[in-house]
């Protein structure tokens, strides 16, 4: 057996290892584009995979380095599919930095920018019953209010991530996987085999594009009537359930409208500024919301007790009579409108404002 | 920065630029070493700090012992190296530890001591680049090697990317030489190097990070349940994924260097091929194992001092190297493991003569088979999030524990049963063929129309498959 320290050198296996490379990388890129094309020729789409941490991290790290000028979604599913990001930039000219998690409470993320003293921008927050509630929920497993996994990379993001060769990487990744069908994770090399050993081949996932010729679109999705129902009734009982578990109460509410003050205060503070806003819910679920968190009760008493703006759909006419498909989100079309008519209604508080602060 | 990202396979198209760029060989060490604390960096910059701490104490620790004229300075001088290395790898690696394992003593005759827990962050590869210029300075006090006259070229030794955060554990005698004249890689080097790069990037992203991983994961995180069979197929996996995922790292560290025209020693030796535990830990991480022997077992007095001096130093060198690995009990357990299959195999071969039996085959591979099983139980603490939790699957694999739920419960389907033990047969019957060869003989011997179809087949596989992007677990070290 040579010893360790033997010169590799002496050991190199002697070839033409120019002949070796040429051939090895025609046939890579020959076996790739024939991989790809099986599985495009069996039917496989290409569908846009949902946004890692990583990339969540970046985009919370462009929100500090923004400063000023920066304008921050955050919330649950709902400010990703009820605030058109396009629309907000194509008004007003700045391109608001989504941060919007799905199922998610922004409670965490409001803290965390109030606490980056980096952060002085515009923050604009879906203060979702449901979630904003839930930010220490007594069931994980039901609502997945917690968006600590987020704020974890990007706490612990390394120094070069704030550089471009990270970037670089994830938009490199994201180019791969949005390009090739074979980065979809049905495609992974482990199901493959999984599905190779069955002797079948990796079952394609619905293309949410080309399965419903009449469907609905809501935030990336087209859902079905029937599959509409089924939301409907999902979100009635992940709510129901939620206030049975005693999540939150009249009691209660006012310490939570501490915590946001406390947030609200700092980053207002520093010269930023913070929203609070209500979308719009209809049906069952409007409902139910009325029924255990009646507006009276929560909602006003957050507005009386917070220096942020507030704008609750219900109190504007731009804003209320907004059906939503689901009960719970808006559809792609009602979102464009909406959010210029959220614009308008945030540019008229702030003349209003400026004016106020004219006069004093 | 890792070797399995994008941003490492843009940071070396740089380096490699640079370094071929008509520069003056001083201006090429000094880009390497700037690559390095950029690569070192990128992790987390004020730890650059401690890299410069380590290097400038040796450096001038070393200059010193040289010069001092009486062996009681030059003693004294090694001592503060000592010190002063293990000293920062005491702190920052073992402080927590220790302090755990002095309340859990306190506590357990009835003091209660509760002190506020120590947020310590362990610097990445602390236990390599230590061991790096801990061995020059008694390698300099031994006078084996000279002190090194060129404080770019020790710098270089100590922080040189490719091995700083995971070995291999570079030796100056080894590495110094080859810094003194230019360094560019000829065609065959580049071929070579970049062939190892792309093998290694296949064992660890493929294999393990794809394959195996995953499995050894899931039954592991249930490892105090296991039944016999799972916690046996759990172990297999995660002994073909350390090693995949070792062995991954040192070849493409070995094939980085290379195609910069620098030669690393080899750090594995087809160690699944082995037979018996010596032969085993000249083939397993093989720069820690020499260092292990050179520096701790030869200074405790290696086997010169008798029959049962051996053994105590065989089992102290083996507990101090599962130490080294990390700051748990379970790693102190694994090393003992090690250090009693060692001390037990000296004392069978003081009274049985093996030679007659090992001239066949057939009892070579069962030999072979027997010590490639002995090494999994050991993985078991390696790898199990507790000690308790080691020694319940060990005694589910020992005693056919009987299972409280099946694969399927734990989201391990057949197929991936069939995968691991695929790759365990694989790297078995693999390592038994190429235990007398080397990579460099088996690609050697193959034409230059396979070695092309395995170079595309294995870059074909690090594209498509899709693994969680893991980092090196040896980084953890």
């Amino acid at each position: 057996m040579p010893s360790y320290t033997s010169s590799s050198n002496e050991r190199i296996p002697v070839t033409r290892w120019g002949k070796v490379w040429i051939f090895a990388v025609l046939l890579f890129v020959v076996m790739l584009f024939a991989w790809e094309g099986f599985w495009r020729w069996q039917g496989f789409r290409r569908i846009p995979a949902p946004r890692d941490a990583n990339q969540w991290a970046l985009m919370r790290k462009d929100a500090s380095r923004q400063g000023k000028k920066a304008i921050v979604l955050i919330g649950s599913s709902r400010v990703l599919t009820d605030i058109d990001v396009e629309a907000f930039a194509e008004t007003t000219g700045v391109k608001p930095i989504q941060l919007g998690l799905s199922a998610s409470s922004p409670l965490p993320i409001l803290q965390n920018l109030a606490q980056d003293e980096s952060f002085d921008g515009t923050v604009i927050c879906d203060f979702h019953e449901v979630y904003i509630y839930a930010s220490n929920p007594s069931n994980p497993e039901q609502v997945k209010a917690s968006p600590d996994e987020f704020l974890k990379a990007y706490e612990e993001r390394s120094f070069l991530e704030n550089w471009l060769p990270t970037k670089l990487e994830l938009e490199s990744r994201n180019l791969l996987k949005e390009t090739f069908v074979f980065q979809m994770k049905e495609l992974s090399l482990s199901n493959v085999i999984r599905q190779a050993v069955r002797g079948r081949l990796p079952e394609k996932p619905e293309d949410p594009n080309t399965r419903v010729k009449n469907g609905r679109a809501i935030g990336s999705e087209v859902f079905e009537d029937s599959e509409i129902e089924r939301l409907k009734k999902y979100f009635a009982d992940v709510t129901i359930d939620f206030i049975r578990k005693g999540a939150m109460s009249p009691e209660k509410f006012p310490r939570l409208v501490e915590e946001v003050e406390q947030a609200v205060g700092k980053i207002q503070g520093r010269g930023g500024k913070v929203v609070l806003v209500c979308l719009p819910m209809s049906g069952r679920l409007l409902e139910i919301n009325e029924q255990y968190f009646p507006k009276k009760q929560y909602w006003d008493v957050l507005a009386a007790n917070t220096s942020a703006q507030t704008i609750h759909f219900t109190e504007h006419q731009s804003l209320a009579g907004y059906i939503c498909d689901d009960d719970s989100h808006l559809d792609k079309n009602k979102a464009v409108t909406f959010t210029k008519s959220l614009v308008e209604i945030l540019y008229d508080n702030y003349k209003n404002k400026q004016a106020e602060d004219k006069t004093k | 920065m890792v070797f399995n990202s994008i941003t490492f396979l843009i940071f070396f198209a740089i380096v490699l630029l640079l370094h071929n760029l008509p520069l003056p060989w001083g201006i090429k060490k000094t880009n390497l070493l700037i690559a390095s604390y950029i690569f070192y960096a990128a992790w987390n910059p004020p730890f650059v700090i401690l890299l410069w701490i380590t290097t400038l104490v040796d450096w001038f620790v070393a200059r010193a012992i040289s010069n001092a004229q009486s062996k009681s300075r030059k003693r004294m001088l090694l001592l503060i190296s000592v010190a002063g290395n293990l000293g920062l790898l005491g702190y920052f690696k073992y402080g927590s530890f220790i302090l755990e394992s002095f309340v859990a003593t306190l506590n357990y005759f009835g003091i209660n001591y509760h002190p506020a827990a120590p947020s310590i962050i362990l610097p990445i590869g602390i236990s390599f680049y230590t061991f790096v210029t801990l061995s020059y300075t008694i390698d300099v006090y031994r006078n084996e090697v000279p002190p090194c006259k060129s404080f770019l070229d020790f710098c270089l030794l100590v922080t040189f990317f490719p091995h700083l955060v995971a070995g291999p554990i570079l030796r100056a005698s080894d590495f110094l030489p080859q810094c003194v004249t230019p360094k560019v890689a000829n065609s065959q080097q580049l071929g070579w190097g970049f062939f190892l790069m792309v093998f290694g990037l296949f064992e660890k992203v493929v294999l393990a990070d794809g394959l195996v991983a995953p499995v050894a994961d899931k039954l592991f995180q249930a490892a105090s349940e296991l039944g016999f069979w799972q916690a046996w197929v759990g172990t297999f996996a995660f002994a073909a994924q350390i090693y995949l995922d070792f062995d991954g790292y040192s070849i493409t560290a070995i094939g980085a260097a290379m195609c910069l025209g620098f030669v690393f020693p080899d750090n594995f030796r087809f160690p699944y091929g082995a037979i018996g535990f010596s032969d085993f830990w000249r083939r397993w991480h093989i720069s820690l194992s020499t260092w292990l022997r050179d520096y701790l077992y030869i200074s405790l007095g290696g086997n010169r001092k008798g029959v049962s001096r051996t053994y105590v130093n065989l089992m102290l060198t083996m507990l101090i190297g599962g130490l080294w690995h990390g700051a748990a009990w379970r790693f102190v357990v694994w090393g003992g493991l090690h250090g009693l299959y060692l001390v037990t195999e000296h004392w069978l071969q003081g009274i049985v003569s093996a030679t007659t039996f090992m001239k066949y085959n057939f009892v070579r591979i069962q030999m072979a088979l027997l010590t490639f099983l002995l090494v999994c139980i050991t993985w078991v603490f390696f790898r199990a999030d507790h000690l308790s939790d080691a020694w319940q699957m060990v005694s589910a694999m020992l005693t056919f524990g009987t299972p409280a739920k099946s694969f399927a419960d734990y989201n391990v389907d057949k197929g991936e049963i069939r995968s691991v033990l695929l790759v365990v047969l694989t790297l078995l019957v693999m390592h038994w063929k190429l235990r007398d060869s080397s990579l460099e003989q088996a690609v050697g011997k193959t034409p230059i129309w396979a070695k092309s179809m395995l170079l595309a087949g294995l870059l074909w596989f690090i594209v498509t498959v899709q693994g969680d992007n893991r980092a090196f677990i040896y980084f953890q070290f």
